[in-house]
């Protein structure tokens, strides 16, 4: 394996760059980090509708999130890839196509994280800001939402370690990330497919180990002071 | 200050609030009481609009209360609001629960806001706590610290709510002083509660509700010597009885 990484180390990091777009290891952690960064807002922006008072549009919003999370991410990749240009008559490299879908489709499980989140706050916090005569947005801004996403920190950092893993789809359409850049390799190595996969695995492990860590110290920081918040008062 | 003509509430088939009229004038303190499911409580969260009403009016200083019209938010800023469970935001330090909506709602600076908060907290016997989270205070600090954070939008009217029911017996005093205090300095207030001491005690009138009803509106002289109706007696009988 060493042996492996000392011949193709550095193609399995970057890919064929500066001679093809970026890949690798490189490109499965550009996707996974801007992946979380605009699955956040995007999740947050889907909850809004999904809590909307106006019936048709909530029941909408219900719909889009429950088809987008009844569906094969594999599935939503290739729409993306094969109907999104049909469409709009523009067609994206495959790294941004499955940026594109990585985003739609955490966004629409983070957007159901930051509802239960919500409604799991006693009603009182939202009357208490009410009566004081915040707006229901205020409310959301000053009250809620830094609540509700404190409870949440554990439920969010275990779907961005699925996301992480989920890049790996991006070999479906040949975005050239890490699984790619792997597999290929296991072509050119006859007989040195279990090594090749090995290091691949050894790869997500490393990417996706330090979140777990932080999860779970979250999860201990949360429940901490969830106990001290329903410890009965007086 | 405060009037309520005909006013009807149902929740589903329940009629919960039947034909209400009150007349609350500047610096008096209403008492509210009855037994559970009376609808003292219903009744006071109509006043600032947590709770819609079905028909009747309910004016404020002059202006109709209505929780689906855009001048509520306004509204509300003058009507503080003591919750039973005090509902102080976790999240925030004891000095931040009280500055954030005069900061947010009024513009306040920060500096203004503290210095503000500062004499409330002092109001309320709680100086040294203003660096601390709520979680780690008593209920009967919490609730003081909930009256700080209402009397901070400088309301003209408070509306409580059984403000100790939620409290252990040796918290209750505590935080009724604070109210007491507050009547004293002629505050507006109405006060659900079931501490018939402090009724009698504070009370300009007492207000005795059943079934949705306000079956008396009267001292407090007049209601622990001689209620009129058999309502008010049995539930005198029931809670001070023992």
């Amino acid at each position: 394996m060493i042996e492996i990484l000392q011949t193709y180390g550095m193609q399995l990091l970057i890919g064929g760059f500066p001679h093809t777009p970026l890949g690798g290891l490189a490109l499965t952690v550009i996707l996974a980090v801007s992946g979380l960064v605009l699955a956040m807002p995007v999740g947050l922006l889907m909850a809004v509708p999904l809590r909307s008072r106006f019936r048709p549009v909530k029941a909408l919003a219900e719909l889009i999130v429950f088809y987008i999370r009844s569906v094969p991410l594999l599935l939503h990749v290739l729409w993306v890839y094969f109907l999104m240009p049909a469409i709009i008559g523009v067609s994206f490299p495959p790294a941004i196509t499955m940026l594109i879908t990585l985003v739609l489709f955490n966004g629409a499980y983070i957007s159901k994280i930051v509802v239960a989140g919500i409604d799991a706050l006693p009603r009182g916090q939202t009357e208490a800001a009410l009566s004081l005569g915040f707006g229901r947005v205020q409310t959301m801004r000053h009250i809620i939402l830094p609540q509700a996403l404190r409870n949440m920190l554990p439920s969010l950092v275990s779907q961005l370690s699925l996301l992480i893993k989920e890049t790996a789809l991006g070999a479906a359409i040949g975005a050239t990330e890490a699984t790619q850049t792997f597999l290929d390799l296991a072509d050119n190595l006859p007989g040195q497919a279990i090594q090749v996969y090995a290091l691949l695995a050894l790869a997500y492990f490393a990417l996706c180990y330090p979140l777990l860590l932080i999860g779970r110290r979250l999860e201990r920081c949360v429940g901490k002071a969830q106990k001290i918040a329903t410890e009965p008062a007086s | 200050m405060i009037t309520i003509t005909h006013l009807d509430k149902h929740f589903d088939r329940l009629h919960v609030l039947k034909d209400i009229s009150l007349n609350v004038k500047p610096g008096e303190v209403l008492v509210l009481c009855g037994p559970s499911g009376s609808g003292k409580t219903t009744l006071l969260r109509t006043i600032n609009g947590l709770e819609t009403i079905d028909s009747g009016t309910i004016t404020v200083d002059g202006e109709t209360v209505d929780p689906k019209s855009r001048e509520i938010r306004r509204q509300r800023q003058g009507i503080g609001f003591v919750f039973q469970q005090f509902n102080l935001f976790p999240h925030l330090s004891v000095i931040d629960n009280i500055t954030l909506a005069p900061r947010k709602l009024k513009g306040l600076t920060r500096d203004e806001a503290e210095a503000r908060a500062m004499q409330l907290l002092d109001r309320v016997g709680l100086r040294d706590k203003r660096d601390v989270h709520t979680d780690t205070l008593s209920g009967g600090q919490q609730q003081r610290i909930a009256i700080a954070r209402a009397l901070a939008m400088e309301p003209p009217v408070l509306l409580f709510d059984e403000p100790t029911s939620a409290l252990d017996p040796e918290m209750v005093g505590e935080v009724l002083s604070v109210i007491r205090e507050l009547a004293q300095d002629g505050m507006t207030m109405l006060c659900v509660t079931h501490e018939m001491g402090f009724a009698r005690d504070v009370a300009s009138r007492i207000i005795f509700m059943a079934d949705g009803r306000i079956v008396e509106d009267t001292s407090p002289g007049q209601f622990f010597s001689a209620p009129e109706s058999a309502r008010a007696r049995a539930f005198l009988q029931d809670i001070l009885g023992h």
